[in-house]
């Protein structure tokens, strides 16, 4: 059976948002994505919803001196900390439902589909931000307050789909640990 | 997301079409986030640019009411008016537990270098005039304490608290402090700032 090709950067993104469960298929055979991918939109996630505040801070740096840098350091980190932190969870979280079969599994692979299920979440945000601006209207009191649960409810979605699939593709395989632990490589 | 595969596969040949919308999936989002990120940062830069004064270290002008004890009733406290006196100026409120901290070290500077022309005002931000004072007498303040409900902090960007501005004699800020500060660290700033 031949191997599906390396996807490019753009495909593993929109992949893990369209085809969560191919895309996890994909990280379980050794492809790239997952928290590299998460890793590469962390930047621009966080300038899309810090960039005024934190370039209000830059601009206290003259005055502040490196005391003031250290502060905007410590909130554009505070400021990526739940996503840091929900991506750990859900890693957390995968190991142990997996519990002994995770040793039949490559290094890192949980945190990889929980970075890659972030991206859901990220769509989310994103989408709704374009539909903002676009507008050129603020969302309800209703929707505000709702955005973020359905933002968080599709991230929980795709670490369960992650999960499944993983414990779906360990089920159907158990005799080939070989093939869950390949050398990674390419891009 | 319906797909199963129960067979020893590495990984199942994803569909031509398959493959093209989460090609054109994933550059629309990353497409998105990057036209969202260039969109702020114009905004950021067309606001700063408005905002920025003629001389971009001046403090702006601010009168606010006094509230402390040893004020007469109706007086304020004009920026302006201490023109050729270091002046430091602080935002507090009486939520803020750090401020609890600050606001007694801003007083012992303000009691030890007044004589020789330094000048403060701790400025409570949320107009909750009755609580500052009893704050102010809980902590035995002696400085000058004033109230605002939220436009002097916001003209001056104050986005957390205790959050304080060393004024230069000529009305540059020269030094912003951010949290809780040693008294000694304040008075080095004032002496360099100025002060006889």
């Amino acid at each position: 059976m031949p191997t599906a090709p390396t996807a490019g950067f753009g495909e593993r993104v929109g992949r893990a948002i369209f085809f969560p469960q191919k895309a996890s298929q994909a990280l379980i055979s050794g492809q790239p994505g997952g928290l590299r991918d998460a890793a590469l939109l962390a930047l621009p996630r966080l300038l899309i919803s810090d960039v005024q505040r934190l370039s209000a801070e830059l601009a206290e740096l003259q005055y502040g001196g490196l005391r003031a840098g250290f502060a905007v350091l410590v909130d554009a980190a505070s400021a990526l900390l739940p996503d840091v932190l929900g991506v750990l969870l859900g890693s957390v979280l995968m190991s142990v439902a997996l519990g002994e079969k995770e040793r039949r599994l490559r290094p890192g692979l949980t945190l990889d589909l929980s970075a890659q299920a972030w991206l859901g979440w990220l769509f989310v945000h994103v989408l709704a931000a374009l539909t903002q601006t676009l507008l050129q209207r603020q969302p309800g009191p209703l929707l505000s307050a709702a955005l973020p649960w359905v933002a968080f409810a599709v991230w929980v979605l795709y670490i369960l789909i992650g999960f499944l699939t993983v414990h779906r593709t360990l089920a159907g395989q158990p005799t080939m640990q070989t093939a869950f632990a390949p050398p990674r490589g390419g891009t | 997301m319906t797909e199963a595969s129960d067979q020893p596969q590495p990984q199942p040949q994803p569909q031509p079409t398959e493959r093209a919308v989460a090609r054109w999936g994933g550059r629309f989002l990353v497409g998105a986030l990057l036209v969202l990120v260039a969109l702020n940062v114009v905004w950021v830069v067309r606001n700063y640019g408005q905002k920025r004064p003629s001389d971009p270290h001046a403090a702006p002008d601010f009168a606010v009411r006094r509230i402390d004890s040893a004020a007469s009733p109706g007086s304020e406290f004009r920026l302006s008016a201490e023109r050729g006196h270091p002046v430091l100026v602080d935002f507090w409120a009486t939520w803020c537990l750090p401020c609890k901290e600050s606001l007694p070290v801003l007083d012992q500077v303000y009691a030890r270098l007044h004589d020789r022309g330094l000048r403060a005002i701790a400025i409570e931000t949320e107009g909750a005039e009755a609580k500052a004072r009893a704050m102010a007498s809980q902590l035995g303040l002696k400085l000058p304490i004033g109230t605002d409900e939220g436009p002097l902090s916001e003209q001056y960007g104050v986005t957390a608290i205790p959050y304080m501005l060393l004024i230069d004699g000529q009305g540059h800020i020269s030094r912003i402090f951010r949290g809780v500060h040693s008294a000694s660290e304040i008075e080095r700033a004032v002496l360099a700032a100025g002060l006889q």
